[in-house]
């Protein structure tokens, strides 16, 4: 309890200095967001351009691929909001700047996570708040105690899921110097994730699923909302969650286990 | 010559243990052409490179250490093991009676770090933000912090300072806050890899002002790495000398100096110097470590050859027009002990 009470002023303390840096300089805070905003708009415009054109894809129409999509970018901007840092590792370790936070009585973890917010990450998240409203309203999905029990969970579960798999990949830069390449192509990967996983080939759909689970980030939860999938989906988020923390949170340690540090 | 540590002492006395310590890096094998480092894309080939080599000395609480040796001999590699930054090949490290790798947050409560060319503190914000943080992250009482930034403010000479972010700081008033900012959680140990590297010498002079004030005052324990000579002979009593990442000597600063210091330096002004680009006659002793057209510096063995025979040498060939002896600094101890080890491999 004393220790989470350490963590919970420590963080505050990080979101001051972010705060801080946010206001030392405007203006790139500005394109940043800009930026932000028009890379998850661009490759939504294309699917929806698709979807309309051929009215839908395999059995989801537009409003459902909205929903996914919302999902999708939600999760991505509370990592890009509060765990962009991990994208921070290569640069860490091959610069040897990792020295500084092994010398500090915090968690390392949140020491990285704590170097940078992106609170313009913020606003997005607010946008692609409006977007899954929207799309629930216009899917005439209810509103119940139900389904905001499941999007908390599925808040917490997918971003455990998306974040710790950005942190597995970027601690593989440990062992690799200027692994980050590997962890960009995961990235890019991921853009699959934001189409509906069920019209792509088997291959590819298990892919998603148990080797690399990007599909709980958006494609599984977003078929349970829209009646497509059943209660399973509730079972197996937390699970796939469970599993990629753990494995993220065994690399990261094995990694720090490893680090060399530079010539000084 | 290293002192093994004594299990039987207590803690006190044995501050810090190091026991065998041993430190490989893999590295990969430079190819030389592309064709063979691309072949080495997929079969890495792999030298190891021993950093540190069979290392052991104890440190008691209030010492004050020099740890010195020429660049690569392992020294910042053993602060960083001793950190708990890097994990030994080989080998125990016991500070404060727990192994740091294993147990880092609790070791690094206790310890406060200085890196010469590595800042700890927060680029974009004021001075005084982050060592709020670092309030935070050491979880200093308010009055403690309060009292130990204003104290340090003053050591230091960093009141203007506090609201300035660090990028726009200088070089010497950036090390100047890192340095207080080590101190703010009062420290048993404090570790200070290189710590006045290319600071003048007024910044030089504060931060050792500093460092001796907290060693006499709160016995704090120091463990200094520095290519400045002058650094380790005011602050340090003690001096452990490593080479190709073993300890060479780990001894008493007067009394290595008295040891080695048989050596005297002697230099002549001349009107031109009969030697220049000719070579100098070997005489039993006599050394020359500097000549120029109207300059030359000898070392000499005191006890096989005596000053005046050497100015009478001399004085044959040209006339002197000055003269200057003195015994040599410890940087010129170093220096030659460094040499003869490197020879004796």
């Amino acid at each position: 309890m004393r220790r989470l009470w350490y963590y919970a002023r420590l963080w505050k303390g990080y979101m001051r200095i972010g705060l801080l840096i946010l206001v030392q300089y405007p203006a790139d805070t500005v394109i940043w967001l800009v930026s932000m905003i028009l890379r998850e708009a661009s490759g939504f415009l294309g699917v929806v351009t698709i979807a309309n054109v051929a009215g839908g894809l395999g059995n989801w129409n537009l409003y459902e691929i909205c929903l996914l999509f919302g999902l999708c970018a939600v999760v991505e901007a509370i990592g890009q909001a509060f765990f962009d840092c991990v994208w921070e590792i290569s640069g860490s370790v091959r610069k040897g700047t990792m020295d500084v936070i092994l010398v500090r009585p915090a968690a390392p973890f949140i020491q990285l996570l704590g170097r940078r917010f992106h609170y313009p990450a913020l606003l997005s998240i607010i946008i692609y708040g409006a977007v899954i409203v929207w799309a629930l309203a216009h899917l005439r999905i209810a509103p119940g105690v139900g389904m905001l029990l499941f999007l908390i969970e599925f808040i917490v579960c997918a971003t455990v899921i998306n974040s710790g798999i950005y942190t597995i990949f970027n601690s593989f830069n440990f062992w690799i110097v200027q692994g980050e390449d590997m962890a960009v192509l995961v990235q890019t990967c991921r853009e699959f994730a934001k189409y509906p996983l069920a019209v792509f080939p088997v291959l590819i759909r298990s892919f998603f699923t148990f080797i690399i689970p990007f599909g709980f980030v958006g494609f599984y939860p977003a078929a349970f909302l829209a009646g497509k999938a059943g209660t399973e989906v509730v079972l197996t988020l937390p699970l796939c969650a469970g599993a990629v923390g753990l494995a993220a949170a065994f690399i990261w340690k094995k990694g720090l286990g490893s680090y060399d540090s530079t010539g000084t | 010559m290293s002192r093994i540590a004594d299990q039987n002492t207590n803690q006190d006395s044995n501050q810090i243990q190091v026991r065998h310590l041993v430190k490989e890096y893999k590295r990969k094998k430079n190819k030389g052409n592309v064709r063979k480092a691309l072949a080495g894309m997929f079969r890495p080939d792999y030298e190891v490179l021993r950093a540190v080599d069979n290392i052991s000395f104890t440190i008691g609480r209030g010492e004050a250490v020099g740890y010195v040796g020429p660049n690569g001999s392992g020294k910042s590699t053993t602060i960083k093991m001793l950190c708990g930054i890097l994990t030994p090949t080989e080998g125990g490290i016991l500070v404060n009676g727990i192994v740091p790798q294993q147990e880092r947050m609790k070791n690094n409560k206790k310890i406060g770090v200085v890196f010469g060319n590595r800042s700890l503190l927060w680029w974009d914000v004021p001075v005084i933000e982050s060592y709020r943080l670092f309030q935070r992250l050491y979880e200093i009482p308010p009055n403690r912090f309060k009292e130990n930034l204003d104290r340090f403010t003053e050591i230091m000479g960093i009141g203007p300072l506090l609201g300035i972010p660090e990028r726009q700081l200088s070089l010497g008033q950036k090390m100047r806050c890192n340095i207080a900012a080590a101190f703010l959680h009062n420290p048993e140990i404090v570790y200070l890899d290189e710590p006045t590297i290319g600071l003048d010498s007024e910044s030089k002079a504060s931060i050792r002002e500093c460092i001796r004030r907290m060693n006499e005052e709160e016995k704090t324990t120091f463990i200094v790495t520095s290519h400045d000579f002058q650094d380790i002979e005011t602050l340090c009593r003690r001096i452990i000398l490593i080479n190709h990442g073993r300890v060479v000597v780990d001894d008493d600063m007067q009394k290595v100096k008295l040891d080695f210091n048989r050596e005297k330096r002697i230099q002549f002004e001349v009107d031109s110097n009969p030697w220049y680009h000719k070579g100098m006659p070997s005489m039993e002793g006599v050394r020359i470590t500097d000549e120029k057209p109207h300059s030359i510096t000898l070392e000499y063995d005191v006890e096989k050859v005596s000053s005046i025979h050497i100015m009478q040498q001399v004085s044959k060939l040209c006339e002197i027009k000055d003269v200057a002896i003195s015994g040599r600094d410890i940087e010129a101890i170093i220096r030659d002990i460094i040499r003869k080890d490197n020879h004796s491999i």
